[in-house]
């Protein structure tokens, strides 16, 4: 019994760690653009983030070592160097987009503007982390999380053509502006496929004492959970391809969200959008932040962990406070959160493979996981999401930057 | 003492990059951007979609309004994005040489939408929903024309 | 015993089990007759600095040595100090009082204790 209502804490806290301003906005922006024409899109990076994810649990689990760790005992400083920085610096832009998400919400809400609220915001988050323990972040921010379930009430009143929503879980060329729509598709992937996502899930197995017997939760969680989160994702994009699409509006700037709700459930719809953003988003920033402070302080060997007093892990704590005001800079100097976003979104994608190919090495190690290595399934389906989202990353970024 | 400065375990080598790397990369390269750059009716169609765009969000959120389903400041807002949107876009529209085949897109309701979107503005801040409707109407006429323009121009219904 | 892959860049335990940094680095005694020995663990970021490239260990050095920073020289735990070697490398040591622990230390009275809600 307690199994089964561990695993449903665990799926609600998985959809808070999958929804976040990137799903949502990208999502938005194609089914505005394009309709249905990129479910694939959002049905591959849910995907690979699921096994991914799994893979995390399963890794710290049975190794009883965070991915951090381990990364640098395996191949070394020298090579462990660059994923380091490349990553804080990745993470360190999406963190700001985050906080711009939680900042726009509270735009919509109160009328001020965002960068007046980039302080406040991470003020708030700063002291979440600092006086909360990591039991007590995850299941009260992702509880509030549940609230995102209206983009799946607003897809569903809208009635969607499951046959022609089934048609395009492969991918099709587009007939027009063939740059933007694969821009998108990186966009998409890159806001699914986040490596913050499966270290803070690593450490986060770590700091709950996960051993071998919790393997099928591990399992159901990262499936059921991230199945659920990207399920979300797709209801946006349901949403905006009939709402938006027919319309020709194409989401260009934030402020055009909310009125993807308003249309389906009046001032509710408003407000449950806000929320649904300012909520899933205020997760991500405490993810984020987190992740970062575990990516620098283990792979520096310092003591660390939420669970502990701030005075227990100094560096740690100053990590992860340094990283949350400094992103949120970004937001008071006025930086578009959109395009910020966007940015952030194909950075990521474009960076998957240096998180990704050392994870992979060490899911096969049996040194560390011993016999519970992957499968070829798993390999062979996260090395060709990777490989694709690389190269299309690669192609993309520069045409968007040249054409936008 | 010798100190040993640099024990190096497995070095993930950086990728080589082959031959066939580089085909693949021309391939995607190609298929991603089909025919990138864009002709003079392509970059005025991709201007008039814009403005648009920005109409039916105008429209959208002044339906809205009227409903009692945004806040003001949230109406007043968007709709003042949306002013300076159809502004810009239109500025650099009329900046665009119209191959004759594309002469069509100089008519008038490109111009109307902006100062449209102005009365409702004005209307929003007076909190007159009564004096919504009639650029409303507006609004829905020449998005309508737009629509019609957009399909002349590309040739495809989107 | 492989160096490489069980010692180095293992995480650190002091003797009550606390954090104590990575092993940063491997200093070996070489004599003339003898194959070498094992003679040091070494820890901190002077160390790492070296590994990156040898210019930038020397800039660092310099650097501390200007601003007569905490720790100027790398710190060597004795080969003789290691109680065993197993997921981490446990040595008979208290890294409170090891200057691994120095920033740790700086930060957590200078700064952390001054803020409330952290003890």
């Amino acid at each position: 019994m307690s199994k089964i209502f561990e695993i449903a804490l665990g799926i609600v806290t998985s959809v808070g760690g999958f929804l976040e301003v990137g799903s949502i906005t990208t999502a938005a922006q194609a089914g505005a653009e394009f309709g249905f024409r990129l479910t694939w899109a959002v049905v591959l990076g849910g995907l690979c983030i699921i096994f991914l994810v799994e893979m995390a649990g399963r890794f710290a689990a049975v190794s009883k070592h965070t991915l951090v760790d381990a990364t640098r005992e395996r191949f070394g400083f020298n090579f462990f160097v660059i994923p380091l920085v490349t990553i804080t610096l990745v993470n360190f832009l999406v963190l700001a987009a985050e906080i711009g998400g939680v900042c726009v919400a509270l735009e919509f809400t109160t009328g001020i503007s965002y960068p007046w609220w980039a302080m406040p915001v991470a003020f708030a988050a700063w002291l979440l982390l600092w006086k909360g323990t990591f039991g007590v972040i995850e299941k009260g921010v992702s509880l509030l999380g549940l609230v995102t379930v209206v983009f799946i009430v607003g897809a569903l009143k809208l009635r969607p053509s499951l046959t022609e929503l089934g048609a395009n879980l492969l991918p099709t060329f587009p007939g027009h502006d063939a740059s933007r729509y694969w821009f998108l598709a990186v966009n998409i992937l890159g806001a699914s496929i986040t490596p913050y996502l499966f270290y803070f899930y690593s450490s986060g197995a770590i700091e709950d004492q996960w051993d071998e017997s919790d393997l099928t939760v591990n399992r159901a969680v990262a499936g059921l959970g991230m199945g659920f989160g990207s399920t979300i994702a797709l209801a946006v994009l349901v949403i905006a391809a009939l709402i938006f699409q027919p319309q020709g509006i194409q989401v260009a700037h934030y402020g055009q969200l909310p009125l993807m709700l308003t249309r389906l459930f009046g001032f509710w719809g408003f407000i449950l959008f806000t929320a649904s953003l300012g909520i899933a988003c205020f997760g991500a920033v405490l993810e984020i932040s987190l992740a970062t402070a575990y990516l620098i302080a283990q792979g520096f060997g310092w003591n660390w962990g939420e669970n502990e007093r701030p005075q227990k892990a100094a560096r740690f704590s100053l990590v992860y406070t340094a990283v949350i005001f400094a992103a949120a800079l970004l937001m008071v100097i006025g930086i578009d959160p959109l395009k910020l976003t966007n940015f952030s979104m194909a950075l990521t994608a474009a960076t998957l493979p240096l998180a990704t190919v050392p994870f992979l090495i060490l899911m096969n190690d049996g040194h560390y996981v011993k016999e519970h290595r992957n499968g070829r399934l798993s390999n062979s389906i996260v090395v060709a999401i990777i490989t694709l989202s690389f190269l299309l990353a690669v192609v993309t970024i520069p045409l968007e930057i040249l054409g936008g | 003492m010798i100190a040993v400065k640099t024990l190096q375990s497995t070095r993930l080598r950086a990728k080589h990059y082959g031959q066939s790397s580089r085909l693949v990369f021309i391939a995607a390269f190609t298929l991603v951007t089909g025919c990138h750059f864009q002709s003079p009716t392509e970059k005025i169609a991709r201007r008039l979609k814009m403005m648009a765009s920005w109409a039916a969000t105008a429209a959208l959120v002044g339906d809205a309004w009227m409903a009692n389903a945004v806040p003001q400041e949230y109406t007043l807002r968007t709709l003042r994005e949306a002013r300076q949107q159809l502004h810009e876009n239109l500025k650099i529209l009329q900046s665009y040489s119209f191959p004759p085949e594309a002469q069509r897109g100089r008519s008038d309701s490109p111009r109307r939408l902006e100062s449209t979107v102005r009365r409702m503005i004005e209307a929003v801040q007076q909190a007159e929903s009564s004096a919504l409707v009639q650029p409303l109407h507006q609004l829905a006429e020449d998005r309508g024309r737009l629509v019609i323009l957009l399909t002349q121009l590309t040739g495809t219904h989107e | 015993m492989d160096l490489v892959r069980d010692v180095l860049d293992k995480q650190l335990l002091d003797r009550n089990r606390k954090k104590m940094n990575k092993v940063d680095g491997i200093v070996l005694e070489v004599d003339d007759h003898q194959p070498p020995r094992l003679a040091y663990l070494e820890v901190g970021g002077l160390t790492l600095a070296r590994r990156l490239h040898p210019r930038l260990g020397k800039w660092v050095a310099a650097r501390r040595e200007k601003t007569n920073s905490i720790q100027t020289e790398a710190f060597r735990i004795p080969w003789a100090h290691v109680r065993g070697i197993g997921v981490d490398i446990e040595v008979d040591l208290d890294a409170e009082h090891t200057p691994v622990f120095a920033w740790e230390q700086w930060l957590r009275e200078k700064i952390i204790r001054r803020i409330p809600g952290s003890g």
